[in-house]
């Protein structure tokens, strides 16, 4: 993928904070709250790359719901650089698992709907929306709709959108998980890309081992039942040469630990069931 | 060969696909007058069986002629023009005071629900008991007109649209919000444009609730107009007229439900149920 200047040269994300944060919900049935998730606390720095893994209904997309401002934390606090979040903003740009594109805008428009918010004039704001469909690698798809697009283009378009708001934070909700293998892979390698120059900090919410193993620089392994967090892994393979066939061992190798810690952490009826299947 | 292919293969389709076109266009017009031609039958044997006075009971022939003579004095074109304005404007200011407060209302969903039963208590009057007071307040003539005929659009363009909010997926309106978008611009950018399919079956609605709250309305509370000619009519004993009246109201709904705003609905719904299944 070419490199575009203006967006490279786009300062580095910001500092991300979480303390105590605790999600509970009032059951129907009986009236009682349940704990579904914390009480959680993280710090990532800028331009870490962290991935939330864990069983599903452990409370990841929850937590990142939180972080995005879209859900209120019963109780707890996060910050950005020092800010405490009071809502949604476009300091913490999200990436969601079905794409949420604006289906009556165009790839263009949907991009440019950050920058306009933001103020730019139609054109600036298609300009930038232009340079960040470069940036994913799909430079003629402005004119077109999302229904248009293949999932994988879709995503692409999702992330540049997101970038284009230039958050402090990225945050990514299982975002490959409705694209084909194949095209996982294609995306997964882009993303890393992407991260390398942009320098933005990002959470990264996945329920795959590899996936955590390929993209992250840290991996949170998160509990279910309440959500908390269980285990921390640093990555320390660069980057680089995750995606290289040589590393492919040493990427499966933290996969496999990752995984050892996931199974420990799924609730006890599920990890029976783990067991009996292989 | 595979040049040939190409070249001729297009334009023989085309040209199956316009004699086809022609075919089902040419079905639908004789499908629309069949059941016509025969209400006019019926119309003209129960007028020789039942032998009534043509101004008890008005004839196909004499009706016909009617239309001639209004057609030639400018009555029926001017009475028309003056009705389908009267119309027009009153479903846009229905539709463009429901759009807006559909989208208030979805901002304050409690303070909704407690509007419900409002909403309820309104519909059920009908616009016809409201022309005593809207009399009262603005006069005989367009503002009491307009008004009836916008107060019967508001309400299922405000609950259509209300729907069609209600059907757009949550992730949009979250991706818009950590876009930077406040409320309003969110408004007009995800509810707004992804309540169209909803507003524009609610604007049909409306309209055809409209079209007969225009005719009650003019019968009541105006100088002109088609529900006047019915009318005035019949008080002056050319009940012939008052059919004519009648016909052409018909006849005016068919057109422009057929020309206007079935196809519009079914561009906007299909165009976005396509859009809202691939999103």
């Amino acid at each position: 993928m070419p490199v575009v200047g203006s967006v490279a040269a786009k300062p580095a994300g910001g500092s991300l904070e979480v303390n105590d944060v605790c999600h509970e919900y009032v059951r129907a049935g009986d009236k009682t709250a349940v704990i579904a998730l914390g009480p959680v606390s993280l710090q990532v720095s800028a331009g870490e790359f962290l991935c939330l893994l864990g069983p599903s209904g452990c409370g990841k997309s929850t937590l990142l719901m939180i972080i995005a401002g879209l859900l209120p934390p019963t109780r707890g606090t996060v910050a950005v650089d020092a800010v405490p979040v009071t809502g949604p903003s476009r300091e913490r740009g999200v990436v969601f698992q079905d794409y949420a594109l604006l289906p009556w805008k165009t790839v263009r428009s949907n991009v440019a709907l950050g920058p306009r918010l933001a103020g730019a004039s139609r054109r600036e704001a298609n300009q930038i929306a232009d340079e960040y469909l470069e940036l994913v690698g799909m430079p003629q798809a402005g004119d077109r709709y999302p229904h248009e697009l293949s999932g994988g283009m879709r995503q692409r378009a999702a992330v540049a959108r997101t970038l284009a708001a230039k958050p402090k934070v990225l945050l990514m909700d299982e975002p490959f998980a409705a694209v084909d293998a194949q095209t996982r892979g294609v995306l997964q390698e882009e993303l890393v890309g992407i991260w390398a120059r942009t320098a933005q900090t990002v959470v990264f919410v996945t329920h795959s081992v590899e996936e955590a193993a390929l993209l992250a620089d840290r991996v949170v392994v998160m509990s279910s039942a309440p959500g908390r967090v269980q285990e921390e892994f640093p990555v320390t393979l660069p980057h680089q040469v995750r995606f290289s066939r040589e590393s492919a061992p040493r990427v499966a190798e933290v996969a496999a630990s990752l995984l050892a810690s996931v199974r420990v952490a799924q609730p006890r009826q599920s990890r029976q069931v783990a067991s009996w299947s292989g | 060969m595979v040049g040939l292919d190409t070249a001729t293969l297009p334009r023989v389709g085309a040209g199956r696909s316009r004699s086809a076109w022609f075919w089902a266009r040419a079905s639908s017009l004789v499908k629309l007058t069949v059941p016509f031609v025969f209400l006019v039958a019926v119309w003209q044997m129960s007028a020789l069986v039942l032998g009534l006075s043509n101004y008890l009971y008005p004839r196909p022939a004499l009706v016909l002629r009617t239309f001639g003579v209004l057609v030639a004095h400018g009555v029926l074109l001017s009475y028309t023009e003056t009705s389908m304005w009267r119309w027009f404007v009153g479903v846009g200011v229905g539709t463009g005071v429901a759009i807006p407060v559909a989208l208030a209302l979805s901002f304050y969903r409690p303070f909704a629900r407690m509007m419900f039963p409002l909403i309820n208590f309104f519909t059920a009057i009908v616009e016809l008991a409201w022309i005593p007071l809207f009399v009262l307040w603005f006069g005989y003539g367009f503002k009491v007109i307009v008004l009836s005929i916008a107060y019967v659009t508001f309400f299922p363009v405000l609950a259509n649209t209300m729907s069609g909010i209600g059907q757009i997926p949550k992730a949009s309106v979250q991706a818009a919000q950590t876009l930077g978008a406040n409320r309003w611009q969110v408004a007009l950018h995800v509810l707004l444009p992804g309540s169209l399919p909803g507003s524009v079956t609610g604007v049909r609605t409306g309209a055809g609730y409209g079209f007969r709250s225009l005719i009650g309305a003019e019968m009541i509370a105006a100088q002109s107009g088609l529900g006047y000619m019915i009318f005035e009519s019949r008080a002056n004993q050319l009940t012939q007229r008052t059919v004519a009246g009648m016909i052409t109201i018909g006849v005016l709904w068919l057109l422009v439900d057929r020309l206007y705003l079935r196809p519009i609905e079914k561009a906007t719904v299909e165009r976005w149920g396509l859009l809202r299944r691939a999103r």
